[in-house]
């Protein structure tokens, strides 16, 4: 499969430290479901994989209708880091589902552990800050080839949140911010029950919700074991607070919702997380910490410190006496059966691609693949992934005027840069922390204030219509008078090539810069999918037809001119 | 809403309020201060709010110092627990003692706001929380008293405290004290203003918060100047911005961005005419909650030019959700805010 230039990108490296483990799914776990996905599968079998012995073969389904381009492009803005002509392209070539395949078998680039290492943040005097994270944060967002891939990294990294901020103990946390990255890049099209896992035992979760090295009940001081990461690992990555059911609306009793837990089963569960800490291979703590390898190996049990006696939560009772170890697998496994995690998790990552206010069956519709990818498999995120966007709710919505949701910037910082290739001449993609409101993007990668992420997903904006209306929009819990500002002013610096070393290619758009009408009808196909009305787009005309043409010089302040209109539109920035 | 009336409303809360003492429920505490700061008045109010996100303990802030009751408090965190030498600086004497023998003192971090609480200027609120009534241990392990909404969810109880009911409230009580004297202010949109990001405690039924930055507004730069050397540009970016559409989501961006660009621009005015703040403020960046609050003194101080005469400000400061960390990270952060 050809990708798209990845000369920025070093090749998968291949040492004598290999990455953090890569979960691949099987293709034969991908299954399709076929009512929903009935008109893609002529173009399914681009993986590559044998499937077991097929049944009884159905008839051959009719050939899929080739996407337009401007749909290739709406396609894009739900399935990737912001499209390009040349996916649009592919898109158009492969037909969605093709695209998808194609996208699901590309290799995980190397990794942003590699790329703080190569770039000499082992140094010692780095131990106890942050540099290096945010670089090797933004270079996978905006260059690395498997643009599905990042897009649900990042989806994944605003439900399962933890922040730099918070990864101190032990220090490196440039290190154990990678780490994390990496373990959810790893996993993002694996088993959503083996990620259960991998996060319990990572190093970053530990310390960012406080149970590295909590230690079992103490008689004398009164002491109880942290009850942060068993709360949470409830509460917000994977069942929630109130009943649901399949279409994830909550289940009234009488009108009112059920809880899905009691304080009791955090107090029974969060005996399950302890005694967890670094693995220091056999290190005292100043040696074992003085490298960053730690941080990226799971954490292992220190018994002294484990709770054994019985532990009982959500129903489930582990035995006193069970080792740590199994205890975790029987924990996690009590959890992710649990029948909330389906529709908790599929409507938060619609929400993450698709749309702010999925209908119910659509909802539905993806949580039963998550409960059975059609192999039986439960948790399959690939196949969840491809139900979720192949759906024909998110392919043909039905109202427009409240379906879609709005980009969060770093989706308008991406999409501008995937369109335009962007490359770092440097390698060093100096961006930096774009978090601050009226400087910055008001949003920056892994540094979210809390485990409550930038936005919660059922924010709605208080005295709107969308609070009339009661229409979610999480999006806008971090849209106030300083951020929408201060977005397109770093936009705009952006474009204008002003933001560290960042160079977009604009040789595509400089033949159309003359044309005020073509230049704002290409920018409108590739960023915003045609989204951009007939007379929006014909007053920007009017107004970048009006400035100086015919040199280069010329032609570039138009596209710059151009670039800044259609990124600060609410056309373009609400994705429909 | 005419003086008197606000006036005879604001006695009878307070009334209902001295009745019910320390046992009236917290809203209807609140309640009674936004009558206090009803709507017609000619002189100047303001309140700020200083939320620490993640909750702060309490029990390390204001410590118990009666030998009772320290011995009480010292049982129960042995290992987190001041000394009685560490409080000896920071024991509180209030004009009227305690009955009992009761004492307290404040954290010795909060040292500096000593001065301040002698001087008459502070006061201390005992039994404030989100409780539905005053409740025991005993009553709480029975189960047979009303609980606060979702109790030990964070989001939920920030979310209780700011709006009286858990995340998903529309409306805070700054915002609903916000919708009683907007209308009294020459220029409502700086009713409600938050200095930190969006927090449900400044939304009301019609009034709306306003955000600025601790710099004050930012400003559009392809608006205030002509982007990329086109004044036709600029226009249509403005125009662009601001437009109404028939899409909920993009009316609702473009009503935030209006606001920005109407209200920044002469918020712009007043600040930059305001007069030098004298306080010793920490310097700029080293310290963010302290930078909101110079942004609200800066605001405080040019109420006028903007025709404010009611204000709720809120400002905020994260990392309190100590957890293990509490003996070694709540006195920073103690630092940081006295």
């Amino acid at each position: 499969m050809t990708v798209e230039s990845s000369e920025d990108l070093r090749p998968l490296a291949v040492g004598s430290e290999p990455p953090a483990p890569v979960f691949s799914v099987s293709p034969a776990l991908s299954a399709l479901s076929a009512a929903t996905l009935a008109a893609s599968l002529a173009a399914c079998g681009g993986g590559g994989g044998a499937s077991p012995s097929p049944a009884p073969e159905p008839p051959p389904p009719p050939p899929p209708v080739a996407p337009t381009e401007a749909q290739a492009s709406r396609f894009l803005a739900q399935a990737s880091m912001g499209a390009s002509r040349a996916e649009i392209a592919s898109v158009v070539s492969l037909g969605y589902a093709g695209w998808l395949d194609a996208q699901f078998s590309l290799p995980v680039t190397d990794s942003r552990w590699d790329w703080l290492v190569a770039q000499g943040y082992t140094a010692f005097t780095h131990k106890n800050d942050e540099a290096g994270f945010d670089a090797c944060a933004w270079r996978k967002l905006l260059g690395a080839p498997d643009t599905l891939r990042q897009r649900i990294v990042l989806a994944l990294s605003e439900i399962f949140v933890v922040a730099i901020d918070g990864l101190v103990g032990g220090g490196w946390r440039q290190f154990s911010a990678a780490a994390w990255t990496d373990l959810l890049e790893a996993n993002a099209f694996g088993s959503h029950r083996a990620w259960l896992q991998h996060m319990s035992a990572s190093v970053a979760m530990g310390n960012y919700l406080t149970f590295r090295a909590s230690a079992k009940e103490d008689p004398v001081s009164g002491a109880l074991p942290d009850e942060n990461y068993a709360r949470e690992l409830m509460q917000l990555f994977t069942i929630g607070l109130v009943m649901l059911n399949q279409d994830g609306t909550p289940q009234l009793a009488g009108g009112a919702t059920t809880p899905t837990y009691q304080l009791a089963d955090i107090t029974g569960l969060a005996r399950v997380f302890t005694g967890w800490d670094f693995d220091l291979q056999g290190q005292n703590v100043g040696t074992g910490t003085s490298t960053p390898d730690f941080v990226r190996r799971p954490m292992i049990q220190v018994p002294s410190r484990y709770e054994t006696g019985a532990k009982t939560f959500l129903g489930t009772t582990i035995p006193a006496g069970t080792d740590a170890t199994t205890g975790l697998g029987l924990a996690l496994d009590a959890i992710f059966a649990h029948p909330n995690v389906a529709p908790f998790f599929s409507r938060q990552l619609i929400q993450r691609l698709v749309t702010s206010n999925p209908s119910p069956a659509y909802v539905a519709r993806v949580a039963a693949v998550f409960s059975d990818d059609g192999s039986g498999t439960r948790g399959n995120l690939e196949a969840v992934i491809r139900a979720l966007l192949l759906d024909d709710e998110a392919r043909n919505p039905a109202d427009p005027s409240t379906f879609g949701k709005l980009r969060e910037p770093i989706l308008r910082l991406t999409g501008w840069a995937r369109a335009f290739s962007v490359s770092s001449p440097s390698g060093l993609w100096a961006i930096g922390d774009t978090s601050d409101a009226a400087k910055g993007l008001a949003q920056s990668p892994l540094r979210s204030p809390s485990v409550f992420n930038f936005f919660r997903p059922g924010y709605v904006p208080p005295n709107t219509a969308l609070d009339d209306d009661a229409l979610e929009a999480p999006e806008f819990q971090i849209v106030n008078e300083s951020s929408v500002v201060g977005c397109v002013n770093w936009l705009q610096r952006a474009v204008a090539g002003s933001i560290a070393d960042l160079t977009p290619d604009y040789g595509a758009l400089l033949p159309l810069a003359d044309d005020a009408g073509a230049l704002l009808a290409e920018l409108n196909l590739v960023l915003a999918a045609n989204q951009i009305g007939a007379a929006t787009l014909a007053a920007l005309a009017t107004a970048v037809g009006s400035m100086a043409s015919g040199s280069d010089t010329a032609r570039r302040a138009r596209i710059n001119a151009a670039l800044v209109l259609v990124l600060a539109a609410p056309e373009y920035i609400v994705q429909k | 809403m005419t003086n008197d009336a606000s006036r005879r409303a604001f006695l009878k809360r307070s009334s209902m309020l001295a009745m019910a003492g320390a046992a009236a429920p917290w809203a209807l505490n609140l309640a009674a201060m936004s009558q206090a700061a009803a709507a017609t008045a000619t002189d100047y109010k303001a309140l700020v709010c200083v939320f620490l996100y993640g909750g702060n303990d309490y029990g390390n802030t204001l410590i118990p110092t009666d030998s009772a009751r320290y011995a009480a408090y010292q049982g129960m965190r042995p290992t987190q627990a001041y000394t009685q030498d560490q409080l000896a600086a920071t024991v509180l004497n209030p004009s009227v003692a305690l009955a009992g023998g009761l004492q307290y003192a404040i954290a010795p971090e909060l040292a500096p706001l000593l001065p301040i609480f002698n001087a008459g200027k502070m006061g201390v609120m005992l039994n404030v929380g989100t409780l539905v009534q005053p409740t025991t241990k005993a009553q709480y392990t029975a189960g047979n008293v009303p609980l606060p909404p979702r109790l030990f969810s964070h989001n939920d109880q920030q979310s209780v405290w700011q709006a009286s009911s858990p995340e998903g409230a529309t409306s805070g009580w700054g915002g609903r004290m916000g919708d009683l004297f907007e209308s009294g202010n020459g220029n409502a949109v700086f009713t409600c203003v938050n200095v930190s990001g969006n927090a449900v405690y400044l939304a009301g039924k019609t009034a709306t918060q306003y955000q600025v930055s601790t710099n004050g507004p930012v400003s559009l730069n392809g608006v205030s100047k002509p982007l990329f050397g086109s004044a036709a540009c600029s226009a249509a970016l403005k125009s662009l911005v601001t437009a109404s559409s028939t899409n909920v989501f993009e009316n609702e961006y473009a009503r935030i961005t209006a606001r920005s660009l109407d209200a920044g621009g002469t918020l712009s005015s007043a600040l930059a005419g305001g007069p030098t703040i004298n306080t010793p403020f920490p310097a700029p960046g080293t310290n963010g909650l302290a930078d909101q609050l110079k942004l609200v003194a800066r605001m405080i101080s040019t109420a006028d030019a903007v025709g404010a005469k009611r204000q709720v400000f809120f400002v905020s400061m994260g990392g309190f959700d100590t957890h293990d960390g509490l003996a070694t990270v709540h006195p920073g952060l103690l630092t940081a805010v006295a």
